[in-house]
């Protein structure tokens, strides 16, 4: 199995400029592996860093020091040092991440938030639309929500249609940020589902999990961040 | 990482002076086409300079900007005729300016308006023209019944619409947009952002949005810059800037508004 993400010795620290210059460490030498097939799921309890690393990883938040290495179609790619230009094509086609929150300009219609992506990925406009329609028949979304924004949509749909751009056709590396937090038993049951069949497909999976269910199904590997955060 | 692109257009060291005041110091930025790229700061930090000086309206005090032309190949606008850097600003580089009467002329009619652009940029045949400006008009979503009016008749976020419009008819690479919804009901300011994501996807233009607006240029930018007092004190990727910020200007930028 080869190895998508490597973080070395990653350190990273939060200077509030308006606070006095505070700074706040909150993540100290950090190494980690994610391997293709692989899902490793974050441990430690809350307010330890576990979003702040995967926001690393995704090059969200910059890092003070270490190394965080992407493996695009074979070659490792430094995510520490990568251009503007070099970030914009890996999330285009190697990271896909799933936050809390979704975020879309107001009125495009739910296909087009889920197909966008697959075009720029280069899907031809009827394949994405098609794959769209999928994934979000798959993830319980209806027909009827298929032309509407989904600004309009509850918090659990909402996820749904973040999770269904990151799975329509899955990233090599997916960056989780407790992907069924607001979801119910049964929808729950099928994101794992999902998860479960692009680790098949060989992606690599770096997760923040909160439910024992999901994490039982879907890790195979748990790692603790408490050793990596600075004691105060 | 194998891994190629060209700028559409790219400044190095760029300043332009009033007199010995700073409008802005030593930009180097770039653009790629089909992206979106934010310039934010507060009034009087040089972004609207910058604007004027990158669509050829001033000339800068020093530096350079290649611009990649579909007429003149790679060029540095700073070395070109002013004929031809105006024959740029009239067909590749489409300058939308804040208040939709600087960029109008309020006198003729609303499709005039658009058909005129047209017409100036090799079109002969006036039913060609008005043809055009239908269709640009229609793309904005305007009243095409309405097109015989004059732009005083409509309202402000109908006219930066016609402005847009008649931008876009002499089909630009490059959009240059200063504070475009400033000043419009959220409702026409959200209309008046999907058209345009929509139409900037469709053409693959690079966009170079002016804004004082953190929300709009979260949802629309792909990388950002940060001017304050005629410099770029950061630049990043749009979430990158917004999320973790860097420079203390940036950081009271963010946590003096709403969450974008």
């Amino acid at each position: 199995m080869s190895i998508q993400l490597r973080v070395e010795r990653l350190s990273k620290s939060f200077q509030l400029h308006h606070r006095n210059g505070q700074t706040r460490s909150v993540l100290e030498g950090v190494d980690l592996v994610v391997k293709s097939g692989e899902c490793v799921v974050l441990k430690g309890r809350s307010g330890l860093g576990k979003s702040t690393l995967l926001k690393c990883a995704y090059g969200n938040y910059l890092i003070d020091s270490g190394e965080i290495w992407i493996d695009k179609d074979n070659e490792q790619v430094g995510l520490h040092t990568a251009s503007h230009q070099q970030l914009i094509e890996l999330r285009r086609h190697t990271i896909g991440y799933v936050g809390q929150f979704l975020r879309t300009i107001p009125r495009t219609p739910t296909i087009e938030v889920i197909a966008q992506p697959l075009q720029k990925r280069g899907f031809l406009w009827a394949d994405a639309l098609e794959r769209s329609q999928q994934i979000m028949a798959r993830l319980n979304l209806g027909p009827e929500l298929w032309n509407l924004p989904p600004l309009t949509f509850s918090g659990g749909e909402q996820q749904r249609v973040n999770l269904a751009v990151a799975l329509a056709s899955p990233y090599p590396l997916l960056l989780l940020d407790e992907p069924t937090a607001s979801l119910d038993p049964n929808n729950r049951k099928i994101v794992c589902q999902l998860i479960s069949e692009a680790l098949q497909q060989d992606c690599a999976v770096l997760a923040i999990l909160h439910d024992e269910k999901s994490v039982a199904t879907l890790a195979t590997q748990t790692f603790d961040l408490t050793p990596f955060t600075p004691r105060n | 990482m194998t891994f190629g692109y060209q700028p559409l257009l790219s400044t190095h060291k760029s300043s332009f002076y009033y007199g010995n005041q700073v409008g802005c110091h030593e930009i180097s930025l770039e653009i790629v086409s089909g992206q979106f790229l934010a310039v934010v700061g507060e009034s009087g930090s040089g972004k609207s300079t910058l604007l004027k000086m990158l669509a050829g309206e001033i000339e800068p005090s020093s530096g350079q900007i290649t611009f990649q032309s579909d007429s003149y190949g790679k060029v540095d606008l700073t070395q070109l005729p002013e004929v031809r850097r105006r024959q740029l600003r009239r067909k590749e580089i489409g300058l939308v300016t804040q208040r939709p009467s600087d960029g109008l002329r309020m006198h003729i009619s609303v499709g005039g308006n658009v058909a005129e652009r047209v017409l100036v940029n090799g079109v002969r045949h006036y039913g060609q023209a008005r043809e055009l400006a239908r269709h640009w008009l229609q793309k904005l979503e305007l009243d095409l019944e309405r097109m015989d009016e004059l732009p005083t008749r409509f309202s402000i976020g109908m006219q930066q619409r016609v402005q847009i419009a008649k931008v876009l008819a002499s089909s630009p690479r490059l959009l240059l947009l200063d504070e475009p919804t400033s000043g419009l009901d959220v409702s026409v300011q959200a209309r008046l952002l999907d058209v345009l994501q929509q139409i900037v996807r469709e053409q693959n233009l690079a966009v170079i949005l002016v804004t004082h607006d953190l929300a709009v240029a979260r949802m629309m930018s792909d990388s950002m810059v940060v001017m304050q007092n005629g410099r770029v004190v950061e630049s990043g990727l749009t979430d990158q800037v917004l999320d973790d910020p860097q420079h203390a200007y940036t950081q009271l930028l963010t946590s003096s508004i709403l969450p974008a």
